[in-house]
């Protein structure tokens, strides 16, 4: 059975957690922390503390978002494969575990939301549907509207690759740069799969009366207002 | 056209014994399986091994080599825990002041937006853990 999210935060802001490199630079980590944790030597919680700003805040972690700590209130994933290679550290999590994969939703530990098959893009219109977009942080956008937010703060929704090549602020996935100009038009088609969505979501966002915020000020999302970690905290 | 999720995979069979793995059709001819019905390229269905003819193997592939039943396999997990905590009153003298709650989790960490009837963050503790 389909979970119905609940009001939890209404009239708040909601920060969502996703993978993109532009992380590691709004929260000003390190850079040599950010290279330990890509090669392996840090675990991706020593991110942690550089994230302090935003632990009293209501957020939602995207996949392997998790593991930086369990200050993050919701981990949410979509994808069967994730929760294939994930399933052990995932169910030690002590947060609450969210997913719209019918596979994993069968754990007992996850709560499980349908796709709106009938709103597939956009924002669901119904609070025990999530709208896929294609992606699992833009999926996401549908939890954060149902709990009651009136502000959706995304981070890290970069829809490009970092300075470095790299497609995350982490190496969780074990990929190198995209260096390789065949792998290259490959991330690149991804991404614009990706984009796809926004347009839908601004539109439902705006009927719901919901403002979305764009803190990854390099961002491919063109539908969303910019702004630096330090201006989305003031 | 949306391409369907992998976990959205069409199922051949209702649970047979024997493990069922999702393919994918790659080649660009739709693929008819034993049960009739016809997958498009591109498309991910749930079938046996003896299911995928050995002769389409080039143009069926196996999504993965774990089997579906071993996908669903229930493990042990930790279910969020959460309580419900008092607020402290502004005059813990005043007898009318009316009680606020919050719902917090594991670390004490408050989850609600803001302070709950006792009712309502009851419902909430309901919503998070049912």
């Amino acid at each position: 059975m389909s979970w119905t999210i609940p009001k939890i935060w209404e009239g708040g802001d909601v920060w969502i957690l996703g993978g993109g490199p532009s992380v590691a630079k709004q929260f000003d980590i390190p850079k040599v922390v950010v290279q330990n944790v890509i090669s392996g030597t840090y675990p991706l919680s020593a991110y942690s503390k550089y994230m302090a700003p935003i632990h009293d805040k209501h957020v939602i972690g995207i996949n392997v978002a998790y593991l930086i700590g369990d200050w993050l209130d919701m981990c949410f994933f979509g994808d069967v494969d994730f929760f294939l290679k994930r399933s052990e550290e995932l169910a030690a999590w002590p947060g609450l575990k969210i997913t719209c994969s019918d596979t994993a939703g069968k754990q007992p530990w996850l709560k499980f939301i349908e796709k709106d098959r009938e709103h597939i893009r956009g924002i669901s219109t119904r609070p025990d549907r999530v709208s896929w977009n294609l992606n699992s942080g833009t999926c996401a956008i549908s939890i954060a509207a149902w709990t009651g937010a009136k502000r959706i703060f995304l981070l890290g929704f970069d829809m490009n690759l970092g300075e470095d090549k790299r497609q995350h602020f982490h190496n969780a996935y074990e990929r190198a740069p995209v260096t390789d100009e065949e792998k290259l038009r490959k991330w690149m088609g991804t991404f614009d799969r990706h984009l796809r969505g926004f347009e839908f979501i601004a539109e439902d966002a705006k009927k719901l009366g919901i403002e979305i915020i764009n803190v990854s000020p390099t961002s491919e999302i063109r539908e969303f207002k910019k702004v630096s970690l330090n201006e989305a905290l003031q | 056209m949306e391409r369907k999720n992998k976990s959205e995979a069409t199922e051949v069979a209702d649970l047979p014994s024997e493990p069922v793995f999702r393919w994918k059709v790659v080649g660009g001819s739709p693929f008819h399986g034993n049960n009739h019905r016809i997958y498009k390229p591109g498309e991910v269905f749930k079938a046996t091994e003896a299911e995928v003819p050995l002769a389409f193997r080039d143009v069926i592939i196996k999504v993965d080599t774990v089997s579906v039943q071993e996908q669903e396999r229930i493990l042990p997990g930790k279910v969020a825990t959460y309580e419900i905590k008092e607020r402290e009153k502004v005059d813990p003298e005043d007898d009318k002041e009316v009680a606020l709650y919050d719902v917090v989790n594991h670390k004490g960490k408050v989850i609600n937006e803001k302070p709950l009837s006792k009712k309502k963050a009851e419902s909430f503790l309901k919503d998070l853990t049912e």
